[in-house]
């Protein structure tokens, strides 16, 4: 089978960082800052309009040819901080994408509609406009049509299977998960860039589109600060990076442009408007900043699983979200997750005896992750995006006792799940706890585990928050639009508007809401 | 005399090795390895000895060591700069003098017993202290990470890999 790269990488608009050996000023009408979800949606929409655009990505450009499923590869080059980025206290490990097409490369790609309740919540409590469900389904019907998001029509693998099952048994809610992809060959790694294009990521999409329609991409660039003057963003100061883009050059690119949108994910656009000084009158850049929370379980049953082979995600239960008013407690999304021998050894975190009798049992290790919808409940605040001493960002990010609570009542609810399909053992993934035989045994122990961080693994793959939107400038950072309150010419078009965590997968929810607010954007 | 585990249980001498242990970090005149860009000898023996203990009851075997040794450095060299100093902290934990006490040990770790080991992770493993427990997922997966990214552990857990996919 062959692919057609869709960017050609011998193209004057395709940039690398690390051939800039001299200053450069440049000028464009746009430039966008990141080029995941968010940024490679703004760049398509305004470049459809006419407008002269710019890309800046700090990872890697790699392309469909390159994904070699290998967790020694994909690690490094496609994710930040080799998929081992870390909260400030070290208590929950972040995956975040690292490369042109961002989180959409390496994503599971798993696609949901903002629900209607968190897009409700927004417009009530945190004076949100233009975004009621009706408002909002053309552009989530357009970004479907655009990401060919569909219903997955194959059987679901034995990973999701046992979700399924359980649910089953037990009278659960559940669903059918859509996903971004057309020709999937079912292989399972969509982690580590699909090595066929069948995921419809934007470096396969949105990104060769934009270039298409003349947009400039430039890979290895980092943001290192908008430039403002009299409240006005006039331009973006970036910077080469090496060819591990962890170290940047002396050499700077400085981009004049009407208009800048920052799309560097909720870690990075916070930092960009850190690092710069953005007028925040109300202190409100890099707070609240949302994780979903996720815990794990996981299951040995008596036949092979398998989890690493096909389509990551396919089943899904809302049980938990729906039964729980935001008022009470804390509700979670369960999901199944796909594992490769590198990120199960990680996530499980133990040596000798325990660790042997896991990885030896790897082909009938089943596991269920439970995504905690985290910022709607005064007890859930979220975390604060802060700059280390080189100006890098780092997230510091602290559980507290209401979400704590809620990973307790996920992890028995993941077993109960499991042992209702048939495991014939029961792990919560937490260093204290042990596999348990029976649903009983579990039931106990779990109620008695300390909810410790390093002690409960806590991982999580979706980061937004920390440049909320709202019509209310002290309580966001930019307007429904996306446009900053207090800088003229300065958009932020990412995970990061959002006021809360979006209570489900979000990638399609960053789509949606960088294609309204790109076609809105005067220019 | 106060007992170490008194130490540990106020947690302010750990706390304050760790913490201080930047400025320890830029006073170490450690040159690396010839072979190596950020491990020195003492790093290589003790990240050999940990290894061992951390993988045992894999097909792990002591003449595998050089190219694990080289995989969990250059899983180090591919992270940030601060996190690289990190790292190099942890390292003087279980090479400075203090950081041998606290975790009860007098001499080199690189020279220690499998069963001193074993005994040492399982301490931190459980400890009261956040900074300790870090200090042992950051080996463990250092450890793994590096030992499951190489096909030559597949076999060993039942992974056949990814599919070869035809052109």
């Amino acid at each position: 089978m062959s692919f057609i790269e869709p960017i050609n990488i011998n193209s004057n608009q395709v940039i690398d960082g690390r051939e800039i050996v001299n200053d450069l000023n440049l000028e464009f009408d746009v430039v966008v800052i990141g080029s995941g979800s968010g940024g490679a949606m703004a760049a398509k929409v305004l470049s459809d309009r006419g407008y002269k655009v710019f890309i800046a990505e700090e990872g890697p450009l790699k392309l469909t040819s390159e994904f070699k499923m290998r967790e020694s590869k994909a690690y490094p080059e496609l994710y930040q901080e080799s998929a081992g980025r870390l909260t400030k206290d070290k208590g929950i490990k972040i995956l975040q994408g690292r490369n042109v097409g961002g989180g959409t490369t390496i994503n599971w790609t798993t696609s949901f509609k903002t629900p209607k309740r968190s897009l409700d919540w927004w417009i009530d409590r945190w004076k949100v406009s233009g975004c009621t469900t009706e408002e909002m389904l053309p552009h989530f019907a357009e970004v479907e049509k655009q990401m060919g998001i569909s219903p997955w029509e194959l059987p679901a693998n034995e990973n999701n299977e046992v979700l399924g099952r359980g649910l089953s048994k037990l009278g659960l809610s559940q669903g059918s998960i859509s996903r971004n992809v057309v020709d999937c060959q079912n292989l399972g790694y969509c982690g580590m860039g699909c090595p066929v294009g069948a995921k419809q990521s934007t470096l396969v999409s949105l990104i060769p589109d934009a270039i298409n329609n003349g947009a400039t991409l430039g890979h290895h660039l980092r943001c290192e600060k908008i430039i403002t003057k009299k409240g006005i963003a006039e331009a973006v100061v970036l910077r080469s990076m090496d060819k591990t883009c962890l170290r940047p050059s002396s050499v700077s690119i400085k981009i004049k442009a009407k208009k800048i949108i920052l799309a560097a994910g909720a870690i990075g656009s916070p930092a960009i408007l850190l690092r710069s000084k953005i007028d925040d009158p109300h202190k409100l850049v890099g707070k609240r900043t949302f994780v979903h929370p996720v815990c794990l379980s996981g299951a040995m049953m008596s036949e092979e699983v398998g989890a690493w082979q096909g389509a990551p995600q396919v089943i899904y239960s809302d049980h938990f979200l729906e039964t729980r008013p935001h008022s009470g407690k804390i509700g979670f999304k369960l999901e199944a997750a796909p594992i490769h021998p590198v990120i199960l050894a990680s996530v499980i975190e133990m040596h000798g005896e325990k660790h042997r009798y896991v990885m030896e049992n790897y082909p009938y290790f089943q596991v269920v992750i439970a995504l905690l919808r985290d910022g709607f409940h005064p007890e859930s605040i979220g975390g604060e995006v802060y700059l280390k001493d080189d100006g890098t960002p780092g997230l510091d990010y602290k559980i507290t006792p209401y979400v704590w609570k809620g990973i307790r009542d996920a992890w028995l609810a993941s077993a109960e799940i499991q042992f209702a399909a048939g495991a014939k053992k029961v792990w919560p993934i937490h260093r204290e706890a042990d596999f348990y035989n029976t649903w009983s045994e579990a039931k106990a122990s779990i109620n008695r585990l300390p909810l410790e961080i390093l002690k409960a693994k806590i991982v999580s793959a979706h980061v937004m928050g920390g440049c909320a939107m709202s019509e209310d400038e002290k309580l966001g950072v930019v307007d429904s639009l996306g446009k900053h309150h207090h800088t003229d010419n300065l958009y932020v078009m990412d995970g990061s508007i959002f006021p809360t965590s979006v209570a489900t997968n979000p990638m399609e929810s960053i789509l949606s809401f960088a294609l309204k607010n790109a076609q809105a954007l005067k220019i | 005399m106060i007992h170490r585990r008194t130490f540990f249980k106020t947690g302010i001498i750990g706390a304050a090795l760790l913490g201080g242990a930047y400025s320890i970090t830029s006073s170490l005149k450690s040159t690396p390895h010839p072979d190596y860009k950020f491990f020195d000898k003492e790093d290589l023996s003790i990240m050999g000895v940990f290894s061992l203990v951390i993988l045992k009851g894999t097909s792990i075997k002591e003449e595998d060591l050089p190219k694990l040794l080289k995989d969990i450095e250059a899983a180090i060299m591919g992270l940030p700069p601060l996190v690289q100093l990190e790292v190099k902290e942890l390292m003087l934990l279980f090479r400075l003098r203090p950081g041998r006490w606290l975790l009860g040990r007098n001499a080199p770790w690189g020279e220690a017993s499998h069963e001193d080991v074993d005994a040492m992770l399982n301490d931190i493993k459980f400890h009261s202290l956040p900074i300790f427990r870090g200090a042992y997922a950051a080996l463990c997966e250092l450890v793994t990470a590096s030992y499951y990214a190489n096909s030559n552990s597949w076999k060993g857990i039942g992974y056949p890999g990814p599919l070869e996919l035809s052109e």
